[in-house]
Order: C-alpha cells, then sequence, then structure tokens
C-alpha cells in the first residue's frame, strides 16, 4: 500500500525545469494524483548556470556563479471528484559572483486538470490519466523590465503563457511509470525600451517528460527525463530579429521518502547538461528539496 | 535482458554531446570596412569608427567612443545604442549616451547579461523613429 502510494503521490516528474534562460520556462504543474483532496508543496532549490550553448550548438562554460536560490509555494485542491484545481508562486534570490544580488518574486502558475481515467480498480495496463490546462501569468520581473547591470534581478520569462496537455502514470507491483506531454502558446507583447516601443513576438513551445521509480518501504527512487522547446521570440519595431529556437533536455533523479501518511518529502538532482541537442540556452544544475503536506479524501 | 539493452541504446543515443568553443580571450567585435569608413549607415551613408576605452568583463561595464566622419549627425537628429541579444530575442540593461564634442559620444554602463552572440545597435533617430541603423556583431566571452 505503502509503495503505492509512495508511487502516486510522486507522479510527475522533474517539476524543477530550470529556465531556459532568463527567469522560467513552463513548468510541469503540481497536481494531485493520490487519493487526496488537497495537497501543498513547498520546495527550496538552488541552480547554478554551468553552460551556455548558442543557436549553433556551440558551448561554452559560464565563468561566473550565477546562482538562483528558490522558495516555491504549490498547493492542490479536488473542485469535485474528478476536477481539481492549483497554483504556485516562486520566491528568487539570484547572485552573480556576490557582486550583484536580488531577490523577488516569479512566474505565477495557475492549473486546472480533469481525471480522464480514473483508477477505479487494479488494472495491469490501463494507466491513470490526467488532462490539464495551465496559465503562466507574467508577475516575475524578466529580462525586458530588468535594470541591473547583470539581470540579478530577472525573475520570471516575461510572457503570459497558455497551455494544456495530459499525463499518465501506472504502478506495476513496486515499479511506476510516467509520461506528460504538453504544449503552451506564449503571447505577444510591447516594451518600451530605450529609444523606442518593440513588440515581442514568441511562439508555441513544447514540453514532453517520462520517468519511472521503484518503491521499497516508506522510500522511492525515480528518474525522469524532459524535453523543453521554445520556439523563437521575433522583435519589431526599433530592434528587429527573427530569433532562434531554444531547447533543452533536464535529467532528474528524486529520492521520496513517505513520512507519514499525510507527509512526504523529496530530494531531486537535476543536470541540463546530460541529454538532448540544447540549443539557445543556458544549462544548470539544480538541487532542490522538497516537502508536500497532504489531506486525504 | 532485451529492455535493459534497448533502454541503455535509448538513452546513449540521446546522451548531449557538448561541442566547446576554442578556448580564446576577449569579446571579438566582427571586422570593421575600412579605416576611411569603420561602419557606415545604409541609408544616410554616414561613416562612423568605434573604439572600446574600456571592454566590458563579467565584473565591469564596458565604455567605447564612437566617432562619426567627417562630420557629425545632423543637429536635429539623435544617437540611438542600444545592446541586443537576436537568437534570445531580448536586450541588456540601457547604456548612456553622452555628447562629448563634435562628432564624438561616449557610450558608458555596457553591460551585457549573459555571454553568447550580441548585436550593438547603433541607430540615428529622429524624434520618435529610427531613421537609420547599423547593427554590429560581437560575441561575449568570459
Amino acid at each position: 500500500m505503502k509503495q503505492i502510494l509512495l508511487a502516486l503521490i510522486f507522479l510527475l516528474p522533474a517539476k524543477l525545469m530550470a529556465a531556459a534562460c532568463c527567469g522560467g520556462g513552463f513548468n510541469l504543474p503540481s497536481l494531485i494524483t493520490g487519493d487526496d483532496k488537497a495537497q501543498l508543496t513547498t520546495t527550496i532549490s538552488q541552480s547554478h548556470i554551468v553552460d551556455d550553448v548558442t543557436s549553433d550548438g556551440i558551448w561554452s562554460k559560464r565563468a561566473n556563479q550565477d546562482i538562483t536560490q528558490t522558495f516555491k509555494l504549490e498547493g492542490a485542491t479536488l473542485l469535485s471528484d474528478r476536477f481539481q484545481a492549483g497554483a504556485g508562486i516562486p520566491f528568487s534570490y539570484r547572485t552573480i559572483d556576490s557582486a550583484e544580488s536580488n531577490s523577488g518574486t516569479g512566474d505565477l502558475t495557475l492549473v486546472g486538470a480533469y481525471e480522464l481515467i480514473p483508477e477505479l480498480e487494479y488494472s495491469l495496463w490501463k494507466p491513470k490519466t490526467f488532462l490539464f490546462s495551465q496559465i503562466v501569468a507574467a508577475t516575475g520581473k524578466s529580462v525586458y523590465e530588468s535594470i541591473h547591470p547583470y539581470g540579478t534581478d530577472i525573475m520570471g520569462r516575461g510572457f503570459w503563457s497558455w497551455g494544456g496537455g495530459f499525463a499518465l502514470s501506472k504502478i506495476i507491483y513496486d515499479f511506476d511509470v510516467q509520461l506528460i506531454a504538453e504544449i503552451h502558446k506564449s503571447f505577444d507583447r510591447t516594451i518600451n525600451s530605450q529609444g523606442g516601443d518593440i513588440l515581442l513576438v514568441p511562439g508555441w513551445g513544447q514540453s514532453f517528460s517520462f520517468g519511472g521509480g521503484y518503491s521499497y518501504k516508506d522510500f522511492r527512487l525515480g528518474s525522469a527525463l524532459s524535453f523543453q522547446r521554445e520556439e523563437a521570440i521575433r522583435s519589431h519595431g526599433i530592434v528587429n530579429s527573427d530569433g532562434a529556437v531554444q531547447q533543452f533536455a533536464t535529467a532528474t533523479l528524486q529520492f521520496n521518502w513517505l513520512i507519514q501518511t499525510d507527509w512526504a518529502a523529496t530530494a531531486t538532482y537535476s543536470d541540463q547538461r546530460l541529454f538532448g541537442n540544447p540549443q539557445n540556452t543556458t544549462l544548470s544544475q539544480i538541487w532542490a528539496l522538497s516537502l508536500q503536506k497532504r489531506w486525504q479524501r | 535482458m532485451i529492455k535493459v539493452f534497448l533502454l541503455t541504446l535509448l538513452v546513449a543515443a540521446g546522451c548531449a554531446k557538448p561541442n566547446y568553443a576554442q578556448a580564446g580571450s576577449g569579446n571579438v567585435v566582427q571586422g570593421k570596412a575600412s579605416a576611411q569608413c569603420p561602419y557606415q549607415f545604409a541609408k544616410s551613408q554616414t561613416c562612423f569608427d568605434l573604439n572600446w576605452l574600456t571592454e566590458p568583463t563579467d565584473k565591469n561595464g564596458g565604455v567605447f567612443n564612437i566617432q562619426f566622419m567627417p562630420s557629425d549627425i545632423p543637429a536635429d537628429k539623435s544617437l540611438n545604442v542600444l545592446l541586443w541579444m537576436p537568437d534570445m530575442g531580448h536586450g541588456s540593461s540601457p547604456v548612456t549616451v553622452i555628447k562629448k564634442s563634435a562628432g564624438l559620444y561616449e557610450v558608458s554602463k555596457v553591460y551585457f547579461i549573459m555571454p553568447g552572440q550580441w548585436e550593438i545597435r547603433v541607430q540615428i533617430k529622429d524624434v520618435a523613429s529610427i531613421i537609420d541603423e547599423v547593427s554590429i556583431p560581437i560575441s561575449i566571452k568570459q
């Protein structure tokens, strides 16, 4: 029973994908996947930019220490038997070589989800399936509003986004596997830059994540791999440019501990240098600890 | 066993293959066209030179001069300079432009917030609109 509970509550892998660039991507949502009516998750994480990759795929080592520490609060509650809603907001502290540092809130995430295929009785093959829709509100200061020379005040991506996708989960004995796919659209905005207005036109983005884990007594060891891609951001106005596609992959190793039936802790290590064909992005290492409180139905 | 092999194959095929840039020092600005007219605006055919007084580093902002040649831009026009990272689709913090003398401008507070391919956009502005522009690529290293 504990193995099933562990696998269920940690259905979603790699929720800690760091920014492709400049303060935030489209993180996967925090959903209730177990037999709970509400949950609250607090996460502290530290990400360290290790490499930069150009749009031609040329890597370079980051010489400075660009470190972001984040405290993220995420909550979700059931609205009915199959509908749920949730929200998440990060608070970050960013420092570069200890020379400049800033803190602030990041982008607010709102999510709604529907349990399309519930697991009412055990099936060896039928996955528990969720459909979700997510809005990312550009509440964090972005690179477009940044006033600090090294951009340590950048906390968000700078675009409102709307997206949707599905999540599949299957528990087979002590093992569990998950798959999440989503697509999102970021919306145009006009910024007033030095010398005039610039219309920024971002495009569609996609992410795909799969993972699995093994549970033993109160513990679970899991891993996941996530791929994220954002279309180019084009600009018009006093600056005209076509931009370039951004893409990266995040590999995650997770260790989960079911402290009590309604409390769980997770330690996570993520690395963006290991897989895929990154382009036009920064690559980070991320460490995180999270604590989750759940209220059962 | 076959499943383990297939999984290993799948993972190995997807491993990142870092292609690191060759080590070099300093930031690289695209070469100038000629000594007489290092950079030229497309419409007005006005020439100017750009010379770094202090190159930007990851610790300090840079300062450069823009010298119009043979004469200054018209009095009813103004000079606008901004830094842009075209692939990423964003700029950097605003620079400061000060006219030092006829045809000579000093551009300071030149910070690039991350390494990569940037552009120094040198623009001639007529009240609210940009009427001419030169984009100078610069590769920022660390």
